[in-house]
C-alpha cells in the first residue's frame, strides 16, 4: 500500500480525519516510530508543521535555507536572546539539516539515568539491538580521519599536540560527496536523514504525511485523548493565514522535539507532575574563531568529523566536548557580537578562518538544571535558560581549552565572541581570558541539541513520561523524541533518539491494537 | 530589579510600549526618515528608519565591502519578519522605538538622544552602551538587532566573492552520485 504526501492547505477547511495513530512531528523520533507503525499495518497520519522539501529545493543558500528549514525561520532564541536556538522544522526535522554525527548513548549516562531516574530498561544491553537496527538502516559508519576537512583537522592536530583524547566520528551518510552543506539540506541525497529513510519506509507502507500542519491542541476526555486540532502553517504566507482540521485517532504520539513537544502539552493543559517544559537542556555551545596561515575553507568538506571527549566528564563540574562547525559565511558571521570594522576585518579573511566548539553538558547535576519552556501571552513558545555559577565556570574553562587547542592546531590569532572581542596572539595570551565575564549576554552562545522538557522517569511521581514513553495520567498519549531525555548526553543526540524511537515502536503498536 | 526580556517584552509588554512610545511627542517628528525600497511587510516606516540606521552601523561597509544599506539588509529583515510569527516583529519594533526614543535616553542615560539623528560616532557609542548595559533588556535588543543585521548581511550572495567563498554551485544540479 503506498501512502500520500499532502500539503495541509489543500485539505478542506474544518475536515475531520481519522486513523489508528496520529504522530506529531516527522524528525528523528516521529519518523522512526511512524515507519514501524505503518510496517505493522497500522493506519498512521504524520503531521509536520514544516514543509516537504527535497534535494530539488536545496539551493544551499543560507538566506533561503534557514527560513525554509529551521524553527521560526532561523530566528529562534531564548527569551533573553542570549542563546541562538538552531532547530529543524521540515519533513525530517533536525535530521534534514543536522551535521550527521552519530553516537550511541554513553554508558555513564545510561548508568546515571538508572541510578537517578530508575531507567534500568534503558541499559546498554537492552538498547543494543535498537542502536544496531538504526545503524543498519541509516548506514551509520565511521567517517575516515583522512577525509576530515581542514577545520576538523585543526581540532585533530590541536588535541594530538596537547595529548587530549580525540577521535573520528560516525556519520549517517551513504555516498557522501564531502560537500560541506549538511546544515542547508544535502544536495547529493547522501545524508541518511528521515527524509530518505524512515519516511519513504512509512510512505511505502501507507503513511499519510501532512505537511504545513501544526498540531495546536490535544483534546482530552479524562485519561483519553480523543482528538487533535491542527492549523495550516504555510511558510510563504502570514503565519495566521487561516485554515485548520481535526484528527481523531486511537493513539497520539507527540514527537515535535524538545521545546515544541512540551509546548503542545502545555497548550493542551496536560502537565503531569507539573514538570512539562522543565529541565529543558540545550548542550549550550561556546565557540572560538581563529585565523590560520593556510586556507581552511571551512565551508567545504563534511562539517563535523572529529571530536574530543577529553573534558566531557569533569566530575562534579560541568563537562564539555569539542567539535567543529561548518563555515558558510552566515553561520561563521552569526557569532560575532561586536559590530563595525572589526567584523569586516575578521570575516574578510573567511577562507583562513577556523572555528572550534565546546558543547557543554547540562542536566547531569542540580547545578546545571537547564531551562524552562513556557507559553507566551501571544501564543508563541518561550524558553528561559537561567545562568548558574557552574555554567559560567564551564564557559570560562572551555574558553581556555578552546584557545589552547586552537593555538596547538596552528592558529596565528584567535578571538572571543564577546561584544568587544578579546584578541589572542598565541598561547601566552590565554591567561588574559580570565579578564572577561562568561555567561548569557556576555558572549555568543548557541544550541543545536535541544533535549528534555518531558523527561522520562520510572517513578510515577517524577517525570512526564514513564519508561514506556506514555504520558503520566494519559492512556493513549506518548512522547517519543528528544524531549524525554532526562539529562543531556555529552554526545550528539540524534542516534539516541533514533534508538529510543525504534524501541518504542512495539509499545505504541500494542497500545493501538489494544485500544 | 533587572529587566529581563520576559518581564519587559512578555508580561511587561505594556511597560515597554509605554517606554518606547512615551517620548513620542519628542521623538516621533524627529526620526530621520529612510525610505524603504520595497513595500514594508512587518515594520512601520519609523521602525524601518531606525533599523536602517542600526544596520549601517553594524555593517557600515568600507572601500571593499558594500554597506548593509547597499545590500538591502533592512528590507530583507522586514520581509523575513513579515513571514515570522507576528509577535516577533512587534517586539523588535518596540525595541527599535526604544533605541530611538529621546525621552527614554534622557531618563536612562541622562541625555536626550534620537538615534537616527546622531552622527555615526555617537550612534556607535550608543550601541556600545547597549551591548554592555546593566539593563538586560538593552543587551537583549542589541543582540537581536546585531544578530539580524549580521546574519542578513553575510548571507547575501554579493559578499561571497569578496570573502573568497565560491558558493555552492559545484554541488547543485547533480543528478547521480559517482
Ligand atoms: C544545525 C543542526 C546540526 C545538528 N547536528 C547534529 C549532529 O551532527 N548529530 C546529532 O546527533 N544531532 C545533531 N543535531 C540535533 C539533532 O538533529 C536533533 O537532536 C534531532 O533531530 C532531534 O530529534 P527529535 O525527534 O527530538 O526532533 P526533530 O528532529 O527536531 O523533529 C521534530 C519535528 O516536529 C515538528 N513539529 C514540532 N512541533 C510541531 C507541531 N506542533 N505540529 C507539527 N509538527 C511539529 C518540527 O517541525 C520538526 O520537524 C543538529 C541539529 C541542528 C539544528
Ligand atoms: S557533506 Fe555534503 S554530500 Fe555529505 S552528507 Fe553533508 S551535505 Fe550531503
Amino acid at each position: 500500500m503506498s501512502g500520500q504526501i499532502i500539503a495541509a492547505e489543500t485539505l478542506t477547511d474544518g475536515v475531520t480525519l481519522t486513523c489508528d495513530v496520529c504522530v506529531v512531528g516527522s524528525g528523528a523520533g516521529g519518523a522512526t516510530v511512524a515507519a514501524g507503525l505503518c510496517e505493522a499495518g497500522l493506519d498512521v497520519i504524520l503531521l509536520e508543521e514544516g514543509g516537504y522539501h527535497t534535494r530539488r529545493d536545496f539551493d544551499l543558500q543560507e538566506q533561503n535555507a534557514y527560513p525554509m528549514l529551521y524553527q521560526e525561520r532561523g530566528l529562534r532564541a531564548t527569551d533573553d536572546g542570549a542563546i541562538t536556538i538552531l532547530q529543524g522544522r521540515n519533513v525530517g526535522g533536525g535530521t534534514t539539516i543536522n551535521w550527521t554525527t552519530c553516537y550511541r548513548t554513553p554508558a555513564r549516562i545510561l548508568r546515571h539515568w538508572a541510578d537517578r531516574y530508575g531507567l534500568e530498561d534503558l541499559s546498554e544491553e537492552k538498547l543494543l539491538p535498537h542502536f544496531e537496527a538504526m545503524e543498519a538502516r541509516l548506514n551509520i559508519q565511521e567517517w575516515p580521519e583522512e577525509l576530515a576537512n581542514e577545520n576538523n583537522r585543526r581540532l585533530l592536530e590541536g588535541c594530538r599536540a596537547l595529548g587530549y583524547q580525540v577521535h573520528a566520528v560516525k556519520r549517517n551518510v551513504r555516498g557522501c560527496a564531502n560537500s560541506g552543506y549538511c546544515g542547508l539540506g544535502c544536495p547529493h541525497d547522501a545524508k541518511q536523514g528521515m527524509l530518505l529513510t524512515t519516511i519513504p519506509d512509512a510512505l511505502g507502507a501507507g503513511l499519510r504525511l501532512i505537511h504545513h500542519a501544526q498540531a495546536v491542541r490535544l483534546n482530552a476526555e479524562g485519561a483519553k485523548i480523543t482528538s487533535l486540532n491542527a492549523r495550516v502553517k504555510r511558510p510563504d504566507a502570514q503565519p495566521d493565514a487561516g485554515g485548520g482540521f481535526t484528527v481523531k485517532a486511537k493513539v497520539f504520539v507527540c514527537s515535535g522535539g524538545a521545546i515544541n513537544s512540551p509546548a503542545l502539552l502545555l497548550r493542551s493543559e496536560i502537565n503531569p507532575n507539573v514538570l512539562v517544559g522543565r529541565n529543558t537542556l540545550l548542550h549550550p555551545v561556546v565557540a572560538m574563531p581563529a585565523i590560520y596561515e593556510q586556507p581552511i575553507e571551512g565551508w567545504s568538506g563534511a562539517p563535523q568529523s572529529i571530536a574530543s571527549h577529553q573534558f566531557v566528564d569533569r566530575g562534579p563540574a560541568m563537562g564539555f566536548f569539542m567539535e567543529a562547525p561548518p563555515l558558510q559565511p552566515m553561520l561563521a558571521a552569526s557569532g560575532f557580537y561586536g559590530f563595525g570594522k572589526m567584523q569586516i576585518d575578521f570575516l574578510s579573511q573567511l577562507r583562513h578562518v577556523g572555528v572550534m566548539l565546546a558543547i557543554c553538558v547540562d542536566g547531569l547535576s542540580e547545578s546545571t538544571p537547564g531551562g524552562t519552556v513556557t507559553l507566551r501571552r501571544d501564543g508563541r513558545i518561550g524558553v528561559s535558560y537561567p545562568t548558574t555559577p557552574a555554567l559560567e565556570e564551564c564557559f570560562t574553562f572551555a574558553h581556555e581549552i578552546l584557545a589552547r587547542t586552537t593555538f596547538a592546531g596552528g592558529a596565528k590569532r584567535a578571538v572571543t565572541l564577546h561584544p568587544s572581542p578579546l584578541e589572542l596572539r598565541g598561547p601566552q595570551d590565554v591567561p588574559s581570558l580570565k579578564e572577561r565575564r562568561y555567561g548569557p549576554l556576555a558572549h555568543s552562545i548557541f544550541t543545536a541539541h535541544q533535549m528534555g522538557g518531558c523527561r522520562m522517569s520510572a517513578d510515577p511521581k517524577d517525570g512526564v513520561v514513564g519508561t514506556d514513553h506514555r504520558v503520566r495520567g494519559q492512556d493513549n498519549l506518548f512522547v517519543i523524541d528528544g524531549s524525554v531525555l532526562p539529562t543531556a548526553l555529552g554526545v550528539n543526540p540524534s542516534h539516541t533518539i533514533y534508538a529510543l524511537a525504534h524501541r518504542a515502536r512495539p509499545l505504541v503498536i500494542d497500545a493501538a491494537r489494544g485500544a | 530589579m533587572k529587566l529581563s526580556r520576559r518581564s519587559a517584552l512578555g508580561l511587561g509588554l505594556g511597560g515597554l510600549a509605554a517606554l518606547s512610545i512615551g517620548g513620542i511627542g519628542v521623538s516621533l517628528s524627529r526620526t530621520a526618515p529612510r525610505s524603504p525600497r520595497a513595500p514594508l511587510q512587518a515594520l512601520d516606516e519609523r521602525q524601518f528608519a531606525v533599523l536602517a540606521a542600526v544596520a549601517d552601523r553594524i555593517v557600515p561597509g568600507d572601500h571593499r565591502f558594500p554597506s548593509a544599506w547597499d545590500l538591502w539588509v533592512p528590507e530583507k529583515i522586514d520581509a523575513n519578519l513579515g513571514k515570522a510569527e507576528p509577535g516577533l516583529a512587534v517586539e523588535l519594533g518596540m525595541g527599535l522605538l526604544l533605541l530611538e526614543n529621546a525621552v527614554a535616553a534622557l531618563l536612562l542615560d541622562g541625555r536626550p538622544a534620537t538615534f537616527t539623528r546622531l552622527d555615526a560616532e555617537a550612534q556607535d557609542e550608543t550601541l556600545k552602551r547597549w551591548q554592555s548595559s546593566s539593563l538586560t533588556l538593552r543587551r537583549t535588543i542589541y543582540k537581536a538587532l546585531n544578530g539580524l543585521c549580521t546574519a542578513t548581511y553575510w548571507s547575501s550572495p554579493e559578499i561571497w566573492r569578496l570573502v573568497g567563498y565560491p558558493g555552492p554551485g559545484a554541488h547543485l544540479g547533480v543528478k547521480e552520485l559517482p
